[in-house]
């Protein structure tokens, strides 16, 4: 048995026999891991207030081997996040980021810049106007698919390895992740077409700081085709649905109709 | 290896029982065949019973053997307050305290947009149906002060916030007994927030 401490984010919790609690956390030294929190469900728990999404916290962990789960031992809250989980739409945003994780994220794979960029997310979604949510949260798809090695390529066709103009693109290939320019778009079907405001866009995304991300003004034509060439890729690449992303629309029109 | 055909098969319908792995379900089912035959029928029909005679309220969706449930039915309990719980054993909690004279509404779950349970999927619909009908002066969000108990508490007061009537949430703060100094941070920050006038 050994003790290790580490910052964590709560991803995801679920309820283990009658008193405990499992959770899944992103920690910066070991990535994803799944925690025991024991009497995590009673109202008396020490852990209950600290072990709820997406709170930002320091762990002190018990770990017993390979085969079995680690018991949390001790828990502080750094933030708790509370301006998202009292506002329905930002908690269905962070909760999309959490799935993602989830999804995209192995078991016990460290990645500090996956860490950071989540927390980054997480206090830039707590502060900003809800109108730049969705831009945020394109930013997060396109950085997260690129640490974790999905990079979609933006620059080269992904057929012929050629660097495209961008008044030369004018598709996408989900399942080859990434543009093809316009002699080999001839001989492969599979494709999604583009614009070239698109690309820019993507472009800007990937490359750019989050908060600046949510400052970019898109047409609203070219903010849903980069809201659906990022959908569709990632769903080639989970190989799953979002369950959380139907909760976005949900809750953004319960509070339009509430004005 | 040598294995009794029933045997197996009860081992195997214990073990889908929350918090029984297949050692205790090997436990149970020896402690079965051992036990009387009489005890363990008395155990199987009142199993049966429960499944074929529970059912939930047409009201306000708790368990019961009568529809409507016996505190719908109740004409002493105030109509014009309904607490909303999560699930029905926490109807049972409330009734123990034996301080409300409300009526309850019996949601059968939370909102959590992280395991896709949405609000179709529990029973808000009917809520909204009872306090539209009228009559209801004030509705009592007792759902968990988890994440989802809070979601689901927030998504109920946007949707009730236009229909005139009062909405309350239970109180959230420091636990009864105990030591303030083994409070944490966020559970005194709920406290602080919550405190009201001492009155006695």
């Amino acid at each position: 048995m050994s003790l290790y401490k580490t910052k964590a984010i709560v991803l995801k919790d679920y309820d283990l026999k009658e008193q405990d609690k499992i959770v899944i956390f992103y920690s910066l030294k070991y990535g994803k891991i799944r925690i025991v929190a024991k009497g995590g469900r009673k109202i008396k728990s020490k852990f209950a207030p600290a072990i709820q999404p997406p709170s930002y916290l320091n762990l002190l962990v018990y770990r017993y081997g390979r085969d079995d789960l680690d018991i949390l031992s001790e828990s502080w809250i750094v933030h708790p996040f509370l301006g998202i989980r009292r506002d329905l739409v930002r908690f269905a945003y962070s909760s999309y980021i959490a799935e993602l994780v989830i999804k995209l994220s192995a078991e016990r794979e460290a990645s500090p810049a996956l860490f950071y960029l989540i927390l980054k997310i997480l206090f830039l979604m707590e502060k900003i106007p809800k109108r730049d949510l969705p831009l945020l949260i394109r930013s997060f798809e396109l950085k997260s698919l690129s640490i974790l090695g999905y990079k979609p390529s933006l620059e080269n066709c992904i057929y012929c390895g050629e660097r495209v103009e961008e008044a030369n693109i004018s598709s996408f290939g989900v399942s080859e992740g990434g543009i093809i320019c316009e002699s080999c778009q001839k001989r492969h079907k599979r494709k999604l077409n583009i614009s070239r405001e698109t690309i820019k866009a993507l472009k800007f995304l990937l490359y750019s700081n989050p908060e600046k991300s949510t400052k970019l003004r898109l047409e609203e034509k070219v903010q849903r085709e980069v809201e659906k060439l990022l959908k569709d890729y990632l769903l080639y690449r989970i190989g799953d649905k979002m369950l959380t992303s139907s909760f976005i629309d949900n809750f953004k029109n319960l509070e339009e109709r509430e004005g | 290896m040598y294995s009794v055909k029933s045997l197996n098969r009860l081992v195997g319908e214990l073990s889908k029982l929350p918090g029984i792995g297949e050692k205790s379900a090997e436990r149970i089912a020896f402690f079965i065949l051992k036990e009387r035959k009489e005890n363990i029928f008395r155990l199987a029909e009142a199993i049966r019973e429960l499944k074929e005679r529970v059912k939930y309220c047409s009201i306000c969706g708790n368990v019961t053997e009568e529809d409507p449930c016996k505190i719908c039915q109740d004409g002493t309990r105030d109509r014009s307050i309904i607490c909303v719980v999560e699930e029905p054993r926490d109807v049972f909690l409330f009734e123990r305290v034996k301080r409300f004279k409300g009526v309850y509404h019996v949601l059968r779950g939370a909102i959590s947009p992280i395991k896709g349970i949405g609000s179709e999927d529990i029973n808000i619909r009917p809520l909204l149906e009872r306090v539209k009908k009228g009559n209801v002066k004030e509705v009592i969000l007792a759902t968990d002060p988890n994440a989802e108990g809070e979601t689901t508490a927030i998504y109920l007061f946007k949707l009730l916030s236009s229909l005139n009537v009062r909405i309350t949430r239970l109180a959230h703060g420091l636990p009864a007994g105990g030591d303030l100094e083994f409070a944490d941070e966020l559970t005194l920050l709920e406290a602080l927030e919550g405190r009201r006038e001492m009155r006695f």
